[in-house]
């Protein structure tokens, strides 16, 4: 391989050896310690390479063995040096693009923010952009242990902060501190309300005081079980109103109506196979569309393709081309017989059904109706499932409600 | 000169040395069928693209094969690349 690389610096021939003993030739230039490579046999004749420098001694070789050495073509750095000499605009493009490199590289060209939940990472770089800190700052003299000093100031929810910078890539580390919203508001008293209008046919009430029963029927919002505990004896009347979490799991009969139309004659899309491209070329953040026809489509669909130059994952550059292709669509009209239509019905009524209820509702009772109205079919879906309905209200307390006492959350359950 | 030469056998026998280095002896080493290296050969004798003839200190060795390409010959070793099929010992 060293070998190979000195003689592509140095220069290397292909040369084509005819003659009565080239095998002869072969093993004299070998003793003479001159080194061929990529030997190959074609007919009578032998093709080979060789150095430029063991090219002369090849040649003196082949007169004592009466061998006769072609040169058939020149390679290696020498020869390209003489085309680079011919052209001296192409060595100054290659210094060109070095220092564009060296430039280009000294900037950070990504901020990425890793971690944050409840922080806006948006935010947060509009902040540092505020304190000299944002893409296109050079990547010299970044006071690191600064910028995290002001985040960690500047935003009361960071718990630990680590800023590095990786080629043109700045990455942001966050740990947020621990959410205190859930853990206060798991000590507010809740009701339990219904999320939707139905005939409750079953209840499990761990805690709070349950308003409805099965077989009952619920409109939405409803409270079916209370937060509001009321303690009161007979003789003595209420004592005392204390507030808890109600929990609760409610299962009710709910029923669905869905109601669409299929118009049966539609219009269909097609492409036509024509299309017309777009070149924009963005340079720092920055689009410049090229020149180009316009398409004079009537209907068309747009594509864009977004290319970022980079030099791997961390030298992302601030330059990159835009394609956009638009795509000729043309419009047909077609016909459906409502055999059809109804198929289509019923798929769309399926999925109509699991985007409302999901994936695998239970589903007791399932209709559905088709009236055909002049070109229009009309889909009629009545639905009953069996679903859950609880949902927690927050509660407010009654200040009129005296004497009240303050709950102690965990003894209530 | 005989004597001298069993001597040097016994001597690299005994300190288990290396006989391809010590005696010059050839090695054949063999990439699947696709590549034969042969070090300490002393010369080309017969090339063509189905059989490669090379002398050695221990006689004529002969590989036969399809397509065959000297990728590299110096004084030491000759890479032969191509479908190998079989290697012999043309003894002297």
């Amino acid at each position: 391989m060293f070998i190979k690389v000195l003689n592509f610096l140095a220069g290397y021939v292909k040369v084509e050896v005819t003659g009565f003993s080239v095998e002869r030739f072969i093993s004299q230039c070998v003793s003479r310690g001159l080194i061929l490579w990529d030997l190959e046999r074609q007919g009578g004749k032998f093709l080979m390479t060789l150095s430029k420098a063991d090219f002369q001694k090849a040649r003196e070789l082949a007169e004592k063995t009466s061998t006769r050495v072609t040169p058939l073509s020149v390679h290696g750095f020498p020869v390209f040096a003489a085309k680079i000499k011919k052209r001296p605009l192409l060595p100054l493009g290659g210094l060109a693009f070095i220092i564009g490199m060296v430039v280009l590289t000294s900037f950070i060209w990504q901020i990425d923010v890793e971690g944050t939940e409840r922080i806006d990472a948006t935010e947060m770089l509009t902040f540092l952009e505020s304190h000299g800190f944002s893409v296109g700052s050079s990547r010299r003299g970044v006071a690191y242990r600064e910028v995290e000093g002001l985040l960690m100031l500047e935003f009361a929810d960071i718990a630990w902060v680590s800023l590095s910078i990786t080629g043109t890539r700045a990455l942001i580390q966050v740990n947020e501190t621990i959410d205190h919203a859930p853990l206060l508001r798991q000590f507010d008293a809740e009701d339990i309300v219904a999320s939707k209008d139905g005939i409750i046919v079953h209840m499990a009430t761990s805690a709070g005081t349950p308003l409805f029963r099965p077989g009952d029927v619920v409109a939405k919002g409803e409270t079916i079980v209370s937060g509001r505990l009321a303690i009161e004896t007979a003789e003595e009347g209420l004592l005392a109103t204390q507030y808890i979490q109600a929990s609760a799991e409610v299962w009710a009969r709910v029923y669905y109506t869905m109601n669409f139309s299929i118009p049966l004659t539609y219009s269909e899309k097609s492409f036509t196979g024509q299309r017309s491209r777009v070149y924009s070329a963005t340079v720092g953040g920055q689009d410049f569309t090229l020149p180009s026809r316009p398409h004079g489509f009537a209907y068309y669909q747009t594509i864009e393709n977004r290319h970022n130059a980079s030099l791997g994952r961390d030298l992302p550059m601030p330059l990159g081309v835009t394609v956009t292709i638009h795509h000729e669509l043309t419009r047909h009209m077609r016909t459906r017989t409502p055999e059809a239509a109804q198929e289509l019905g019923q798929e769309l009524a399926a999925r109509r059904i699991m985007e409302e209820m999901g994936e695998s509702p239970d589903i007791i009772e399932k209709q559905i109706n088709f009236t055909q109205n002049h070109r229009v079919l009309e889909v009629e879906v009545f639905l009953v499932a069996i679903e859950r309905i609880d949902q927690t209200k927050e509660l407010i307390p009654e200040e009129q409600d005296e004497p009240e006492t303050t709950p102690e959350p965990f003894a209530m359950r | 000169m005989i004597v001298k030469n069993n001597i040097k056998r016994k001597l690299t026998s005994a300190l288990e040395l290396p006989k391809d280095v010590m005696l010059g002896l050839p090695a054949v080493a063999m990439t699947g069928d696709e590549e034969i290296v042969v070090t300490n050969h002393r010369g080309l004798l017969e090339y063509s693209g189905g059989c490669v003839r090379l002398s050695t200190v221990l006689g004529g060795i002969k590989i036969f094969g399809t397509n065959m390409v000297l990728k590299e010959i110096t004084a030491e070793s000759v890479m032969i690349a191509g479908k190998i099929q079989s290697v012999a010992w043309e003894v002297k």
